[in-house]
């Protein structure tokens, strides 16, 4: 049984199998940076005015 | 919603004796006196009534008044049983003491929701 | 859903909702041939999905609302003459009753008008118009939302659609008249024939350049505004009576609604669903095979023109790759057709009539009427279904829908259910067809009995009765069944085929490495044939190894051929998907399979498709090609393959009836699972959904391995 190091289509095909594991796991696993939901609440910003023009309390 | 607040209205309008519909001339009630309700399911298919009061949440009220079932709506009695279908009716114009409405659409409604909703019968379809 | 709507808050101060008040139109966007963006509002059934297909062409997006499940969809309208090379930004918003109701897509329409929400990846503003489609044959519930729209006090147009299924009952719609009482420009349009739907656009451009709001308003309390709204209908429309009762949908609905005649349409309808779906779907199935295949042939092409080894990169691309991407498209055909099925059946409005007869029969498990379509839908593949449990409205019953709808038998299993049906009833088709249907019926009850157990213990709560405005029956609208069904088919092609893919990829790996050496008995074999050209007749004791006849026509090709098999087979095993599968065997030794099973049955635990081509390379060592007679050949090879004792059939009955049970009722899909965690809020409900369905699964090959042992022995 071996595994073939030396050969650098072991290392890329590995890459590939590596990332579509992640992608995978990605939703299931609380991976908090790459989770959709933690990138959505980082794009959020504050609102300056509310409806009615008031400033948020 | 409108639903619960004018069931209270429709109470009070019982219990001071006056007619539920008092303009509506085809009220199955005699002038002075409370117009008696039926469960929706209690009309007969082709006939008419008014929607005096519903017995529910505040959400479901509020969803079928939304709908067309609300309070003083007309509804007309498609099919009786289970689903119970009624028309909502509008644009009602009478003509000659005849009544027609221009609009109408068709609510299916299950049988434990239609048998809580109380509706004026009226004598002509 | 008891959630509250997060805000995605625009970076800019909202401007109040009294537009005319607040200043011009926003146009501080870098696209400078945006008009203005407006907000498509109706009730349901007034054909706004109609109009927008037609506005938008096919062009239009699909997302979400940001914190909620609501679909949103988003398209350009172009504009012409004055306006012309402009365009509109148009945001279906979803068909709601009233915008003052406490519920989800009430909310939703509320937070985007008020600006506070917008379709993800736009920015949330106050739209600068609004566009409201009515139903011209019921304008008085309609113009009560109208009435709520203009104290909005934005631009606002108002669509009468279906002015031609008016015109047909004689119902005559004075826009004028409305134009004057709403204080807003009303036109008469047709969505599904495209009349007025020019002026419509023409019109929109028109009052949005001049930021025109209603000079009319309506009243503030409900009683009111329905009283106004049933003196507008009376000013504003002319003709006969309506004939309540005595419609041809009305007399329709005596049928379709019966709890007899309508459950025998229902099933009736329901059997030429199907039918159609499989009898039509196998062609374009069969060309994405070859095409699949072709693709395969197209990679060693490349290979050999630049003269390059067929290493990993290469095997990973055609086995991981392209089989992974086949796998998942060879199902588009089968959803594709389905939706656009259900599509036809919707807009013809047979399908609210028949979640009333579904009503009856789904609420003693606790599931409402609303649900037969996201059951329905997972006959063909779970994750659309489950998106489509949205329609439901009370969120138990919802979650109960979705935790249960992996039961119905997807197309996935089919293969599966093929493979072993044959083996079991090889003799008799009829009784194979009769197991069939069987395993159709088990994943529904398991389902049912499911349902109601959730009920009755987690998601506790009786069920709502139905309330559903029944639409008048028309001719479906092909345009809409096209945009439903290339929308469907792309989110399901997006969401499942990216996972299968990766899942594909992740599966090649695992049972490619480690490499193994070649086995002693392959080793063996060519040796004894390595002087002799592939057309020779092969040594007697190479036939000999080989087993079977040993006077039959056996090259010296074949023996290299069957040496290759060999080598693939046991590499597959030695794999660490190989080992995987060994460690894992002792609890699957109970339900009667053996490592080579385990090996197949955990791979499928991603994706179930992959069970036949896992148990192929690992039994036989090579996969199903186009060739039917080498696919008769293979099936053979499976059905006659043996344990490591080398007497035992792999698939015996007992063994085969197990793994048809354990197909049946397993969770074997990990895109669903994701969709499941999505759509229920919490991933939590994707792993009760798992656990629950791999213990029912379990269970049930446990005891058919043994009932079956038991009668068969």
């Amino acid at each position: 049984m071996s595994i073939p190091y030396q050969d650098w289509q072991f290392w890329a095909t590995t890459l590939l199998a590596l990332g579509a594991a992640a992608y995978l796991l990605r939703n299931v696993l609380p991976v908090p940076y790459f989770s959709r939901r933690a990138r959505a609440r980082r794009q959020e910003k504050p609102a300056k005015l509310t409806v009615s023009a008031k400033k948020p309390e | 919603m409108a639903m619960n607040s004018s069931s209270v209205e429709s109470v009070e309008s019982v219990e001071s004796g006056e007619p539920g519909a008092p303009s509506d001339p085809s009220c199955a009630c005699t002038g002075g006196k409370a117009c008696p309700t039926v469960s929706l399911c209690g009309l007969r298919p082709g006939q008419g009534g008014v929607i005096a009061s519903a017995d529910l949440a505040a959400d479901d009220a509020s969803l079928l008044a939304a709908m067309g079932l609300a309070v003083g709506s007309r509804v007309v009695m498609c099919r009786v049983g289970e689903p119970c279908i009624v028309a909502v009716v509008s644009g009602i114009t009478a003509h000659e003491g005849t009544e027609s409405c221009r609009c109408a659409s068709r609510i299916g409604l299950a049988r434990p929701l239609a048998s809580k909703i109380q509706v004026t019968p009226l004598t002509q379809s | 859903m008891s959630e509250s709507v997060p805000l995605i808050r625009g970076t800019q101060g909202l401007t109040t909702d009294a537009r005319g008040q607040a200043g011009s139109i926003d146009h501080s966007t870098s696209d400078e041939r945006l008009l203005a963006r407006v907000a498509l509002l109706g009730n349901p059934n007034t054909g706004k999905t109609t109009l927008f297909n037609r506005l938008t062409g096919l062009t239009h997006k699909t997302s979400n609302f940001p914190g909620t499940t609501l679909d949103a969809r988003t398209g350009r309208v172009t504009t012409r003459g004055a306006d012309a090379g402009v365009y509109i930004d148009l945001i279906d918003l979803p068909g709601v009753y009233s915008l003052e109701l406490r519920q989800p897509e009430a909310d939703v329409a509320r937070s985007v008008l008020n600006g506070e929400l917008a379709p993800a990846g736009i920015k949330a503003q106050v739209p600068d118009g609004i566009l409201i489609v009515l139903d011209a044959t019921n304008l008085g519930r309609n113009l009560v939302m109208v009435g709520e729209a203009l104290r909005r006090r934005l631009p606002t147009v108002v669509a009468v659609n279906m002015i031609d299924l008016a015109e047909k009952r004689g119902l005559r719609v004075d826009t004028g008249a409305l134009c004057s009482e709403l204080g807003c420009p009303v036109l008469a349009i047709s969505a599904r024939s495209g009349r007025g739907v020019q002026d419509l656009v023409d019109t929109l451009a028109r009052t949005l350049r001049a930021e025109t709001v209603p000079t009319r308003t309506a009243p503030g309390t409900d009683i009111e505004l329905r009283a106004w709204a049933e003196r507008v209908v009376v000013s504003a429309t002319s003709g006969p009576s309506e004939s309540v009762g005595r419609t041809f949908s009305d007399r329709a609905d005596l049928v379709l609604t019966h709890p007899v005649l309508g459950f025998t349409v229902f099933a009736l309808v329901m059997t030429g669903l199907f039918g159609a779906i499989f009898t039509l779907a196998q062609y374009p199935m069969g060309w994405i095979e070859q095409l699949f295949s072709q693709l395969g042939g197209a990679v060693d092409w490349v290979w050999s023109l630049g003269g390059w080894e067929h290493g990993l990169m290469h095997d990973l691309l055609k086995d991981g790759v392209i089989a992974g991407v086949g796998s998942t498209v060879v199902f588009l055909p089968q959803i594709c057709l389905l939706f656009f099925l259900i599509s036809l059946l919707e807009d013809t409005g047979y399908l609210a009539r028949a979640a009333f007869v579904m009503d009856r029969a789904l609420r003693p498990f606790g599931l409402p009427g609303h649900a037969f379509v996201p059951l329905l839908s997972s006959h063909a593949c779970a994750l659309p279904g489950i998106m489509s449990a949205r329609c439901i409205p009370d969120s138990r019953e919802r979650l109960a829908t979705i935790l249960v709808a992996p039961f119905m038998t997807c197309s996935a299993r089919l293969p599966v259910y093929v493979l072993l049906t044959g083996l079991l009833f090889k003799d008799s088709p009829w009784l194979g067809g009769a197991a069939f249907v069987g395993c159709y019926a088990l994943g529904i009850l398991a389902g049912m009995f499911s349902a109601l157990l959730v009920r009755r213990t987690i998601l506790r709560g009786s069920t709502r009765p139905m309330a559903l405005e029944l639409p008048s029956y028309k001719l479906p609208s092909m345009r809409n069944a096209l945009a439903t069904t290339i929308e469907r088919g792309l989110m399901f092609v997006k969401k499942a085929g990216t996972a299968i893919l990766a899942i594909c990829i992740v599966l090649w790996w695992l049972g490619s490495f480690p490499k193994v050496g070649a086995p002693q008995q392959s080793t063996e074999l060519r040796q004894s044939v390595s002087t002799l050209a592939d057309n020779d007749a092969a040594p007697i004791e190479a036939r000999r190894q080989l087993g079977g006849d040993t006077t039959a026509q056996v090259t010296a090709g074949d023996v290299r051929a069957r040496a290759d098999r060999m080598e693939h087979a046991y590499a597959k095993g030695e794999s660490f998907l190989g080992v995987i599968g060994r460690s894992v065997q002792p609890v699957f030794a109970p339900l009667g399979y053996d490592w080579q099973l385990t090996v197949g049955v955990v791979a499928s635990f991603a994706a179930r498709e992959v069970f036949v081509s896992t148990m192929s390379v690992v039994i036989a060592g090579e996969e199903e090609g186009d060739d039917e007679a080498r696919n008769q050949t293979l099936r053979q090879t499976l059905a006659s393959a043996t344990r490591s004792d080398g007497v035992t059939p792999i698939f015996t009955p007992a063994t085969s009836w197990s793994l048809l049970v354990f197909y049946v009722l397993a969770m074997q899909c990990l895109p669903t699972l994701v969709v499941t965690a999505r759509e229920a809020g919490h991933a939590k409900w994707a792993l009760l959904q798992l656990g629950w369905m791999t213990l029912v699964a379990y269970a049930g090959a446990l005891a058919a391995y043994h009932i079956a042992g038991a009668l068969l022995s």
